[in-house]
């Protein structure tokens, strides 16, 4: 186990930052409308950047690392519709995202995540989902799959501290790809979540976690050789993750998931800070993260892609283009039963998510708007009537 | 071993009832020519006190005797494979289904199952009481469905990997269990009886040779051609010493991974091959999936069995819980084929079923089946 500089730093400048809220400074983030994954992708992808700044100033000669959303098993879907278009980030935007990240100039591109129970490759974790692996792989020069579910054949992590000392946890243990790289992305898909309320850019990156330390089958003392399981210490606290990583703070922790995950979630984007965000819901769900947070789920064609540098920004303006309100408190929608991730990252000083505070270019909200709120509402009424009986 | 005392009323009163309901007779030590009997269990997931079991990966445990019968073929060619389970003791609780689903494991993979009804299923019929009457139909319909003995049932297996020993002495624990649960990981997989062996099947990509002992000067001759042109062999500690280069990164941790020719040998780190449920999920990782025969989604606790060819191909599908899923079922079969049907006795008629192209297969979207169907593409 290794104490990186990253991790010093972090211990260093947590020393700095104030134990109270902080607003960050306003951010730029760019909506798109794109009516499908073929050739209106590209162009939109790029046009977005250009809005941002430029993606050539922020990867050339860079390594790169994109965390993209595969929860959950590829061989489970909603219904008979391909995982892509419902939960996966779909490999086009993963490809096109790459290739651009290529043109821009970056040394290295790596796609990372943690998939469901397994320390084997991604190429075959994606081939079980009706993938070819070589589109993404061939999209631009030297790209990779790495799975990060573990720590990799030479079992060595690195150690990420949270400022602050976490809402939960003062720091992570992560598979060594998320410090080697100069920038790190998340390509998340916009979704309705059970236990978070939403999962956007941030929520995403609950899935860096190896489960070889915070799954299920994860080892007491060390990590496990290889990960089994889900991550049910996050939602429940029941155990601890292996011995030799940072342990949850041991005074005024919550138990309940709808307290806790919101809490890791911030803490766990203010270890490993997002560089660059981007979400996408040109085709996607509504009602849940994934095929088993049924009943209520559907299918639907939001035709929109977002992207930002703050992931707080990003995530709000996400908020809104699902008619959901980024300042909501808890027991109002889409946070009903939890807290509001994007306040618990503000606090946490990632960045703001007050509407007053965000620039938007591009599309509007009100040209790119989906009502995954609407939705919401069907879906309550529904489970409210298969109770009543 | 006993039929029922009473059947139902037209088969009382007939000279043969039995062969009326479209069964054959069995009495203990008294087999019709040609066929052979092996133990087996009660297709389905393992029924226990307080609901089923769970394997090592938390998913219910299923039983299946696909791979008994395919293995008892192999070994007795010609002859038909019946299996005989132990009765249902007088306190079980069996659903019709289970009938059902040990007619249909059998039969799907070319065998036959001897149906012992419970004592409950025998006073129902006894006393014409409705559910056992409906059940009895039912089950009369799955053996005259399969009784018209289609070649859908004889199909070879299709298969990218094959488990190669002799499946016995030493070996038949480890081999048995192999066999038993790739297919309960949805790997298909040929069987090659080393003891016999002459050359191995055409179009494999992976081999087992899990035995204690080396191979035959044969067999290793064969094994190391089909490494060279490019096949893989996962073997152990009997294999010796792997010429090749060890690649730095292997698909799995617990095997190192050499190069030989074009193609590749793997042997666990530790020398040992001695965890069936292991070495099969371990066979599916060497392997990988770019050479797989077939997927399913949502396909639960579905069991899958994949015959024929490129030009022809029948997967049965037995839903080994008894019940429809939740959750729409999809299969991909690889192949450019051009039309798909889906032969089950849940329907009265032969279904066909829209199919479209995807990478280098079709996928089809199956209606829900609760016990068993083939979907025969061409």
């Amino acid at each position: 186990m290794n104490l990186t500089r990253r991790a010093m730093l972090a211990v260093a400048g947590a020393a700095l930052i104030p134990g109270r809220a902080v607003a960050a400074p306003g951010s730029r983030v760019a909506v798109a409308q794109c009516p499908d994954y073929g050739r209106s992708l590209m162009p939109a992808l790029s046009r977005m950047f250009d809005q941002l700044g430029g993606l050539e100033k922020l990867v050339r000669g860079k390594t790169v690392a994109m965390k993209v959303n595969l929860t959950g098993s590829p061989t489970y879907r909603l219904g008979y519709v391909a995982l892509e278009s419902t939960h996966y980030t779909h490999p086009a935007v993963i490809g096109v995202t790459a290739h651009l990240m290529g043109r821009a100039g970056a040394r290295r591109i790596r796609i990372l995540e943690s998939p469901w129970s397994t320390a084997g490759p991604i190429e075959e974790y994606v081939l079980q989902a009706n993938w070819e692996p070589d589109e993404i792989l061939k999209a631009a020069p030297k790209v990779e799959f790495v799975n990060t579910n573990w720590g990799g054949p030479k079992m060595k992590y690195s150690r990420f501290m949270t400022p602050n000392g976490g809402h939960i946890y003062p720091g992570f243990d992560l598979h060594p790809a998320y410090e080697e790289c100069d920038v790190f992305v998340s390509v998340a898909k916009m979704k309705d979540h059970v236990t978070a309320g939403i999962t956007l850019s941030m929520k995403n990156c609950f899935g860096i976690t190896p489960c070889t330390i915070y799954g299920a089958g994860a080892g007491a003392d060390a990590p496990s050789l290889t990960p089994t399981g889900g991550r049910g210490m996050f939602h429940d606290g029941l155990r601890q993750p292996s011995k030799s990583s940072p342990q949850e703070r041991s005074h005024n922790v919550p138990k309940d998931g709808g307290s806790r995950v919101p809490r890791i979630v911030a803490d766990i984007v203010a270890a490993r800070p997002i560089h660059l965000a981007i979400v996408e819901a040109v085709e996607t769900m509504a009602g849940g993260e994934g095929p088993w947070t049924g009943p209520g789920l559907r299918v639907v064609s939001p035709k929109v892609l977002v992207a930002g540098l703050n992931p707080v920004a990003t995530d709000a303006v996400c908020m809104r283009l699902m008619n959901y309100d980024p300042m909501a408190q808890r027991g109002t929608a889409p946070f009903e039963t939890c807290d509001n991730t994007l306040a618990l990252a503000e606090q946490h000083g990632v960045g703001t998510r007050d509407p007053n505070q965000i620039e938007v270019v591009g599309a509007t909200i009100e040209q790119a708007k989906f009502n995954f709120a609407a939705l919401r509402e069907e879906k309550k009424k529904l489970i409210g009537r298969r109770r009543r009986g | 071993m006993e039929w029922p005392i009473s059947w139902p009323a037209a088969w009382r009163a007939s000279k043969s009832p039995v062969e009326m309901a479209g069964f054959s007779r069995y009495e203990s030590g008294r087999l019709p020519p040609g066929v052979i009997v092996v133990k087996g269990d009660w297709a389905g997931v393992a029924r226990q006190t307080g609901g089923g079991s769970a394997g090592p990966t938390g998913a219910p445990w299923v039983d299946s005797n696909g791979w008994r019968i395919r293995l008892a073929r192999m070994q007795n060619p010609g002859r038909t494979v019946w299996v005989e389970c132990e009765a249902a003791k007088d306190n079980d609780v069996i659903r019709p289904e289970q009938y059902l689903l040990g007619v249909a494991d059998a039969a799907a993979h070319s065998g036959r199952w001897v149906v012992t009804l419970d004592s409950a299923f025998q006073k129902g019929l006894d006393g014409r009481a409705a559910l056992a009457t409906t059940a009895w139909e039912r089950l009369r319909g799955a053996v005259k469905f399969f009784g018209q003995r289609e070649d859908r049932e004889t199909l070879p297996a299709r298969a990218a990997l094959a488990v190669v020993s002799d499946f016995a002495g030493d070996n038949e624990f480890l081999s048995h269990e192999i066999l038993n649960l790739a297919a309960r990981q949805q790997l298909p997989y040929l069987l090659v009886d080393k003891s016999k062996f002459t050359r191995l099947p055409d179009g494999l990509k992976a081999v087992v040779y899990a035995d204690a002992q080396a191979p035959s000067t044969v067999l290793r001759a064969a094994l190391a051609a089909f490494v060279k042109g490019g096949g893989l062999l996962i073997t152990g500690a009997a294999w010796g010493k792997a010429e090749g280069t060890a690649l730095p990164d292997s698909p799995t941790v617990r095997y190192t991974v050499y190069t030989v020719g074009q193609g590749r040998i793997a042997i666990p780190t530790d020398s040992k091959m001695d965890d069936p449920y292991l070495v099969a999920a371990d066979a599916q990782m060497l392997l990988g999936h770019r050479h797989d025969v077939m997927r399913l989604w949502n396909g639960g606790i579905l069991g899958a069995y994949p015959t024929g060819d490129a030009k022809r191909t029948v997967v049965h599908l037995i839903n080994y819980s008894g019940r429809v899923g939740g959750d729409p079922v999809s299969l991909w079969i690889a192949g450019a084929f051009q039309n798909a049907t889906l032969f089950s006795f849940e329907f009265a008629e032969p279904k066909k079923l829209a199919l479209t192209r995807q990478r280098g297969g079709v996928e089809i979207h199956l209606p829900p089946l609760a016990v068993y169907g083939a979907v025969e593409v061409r």
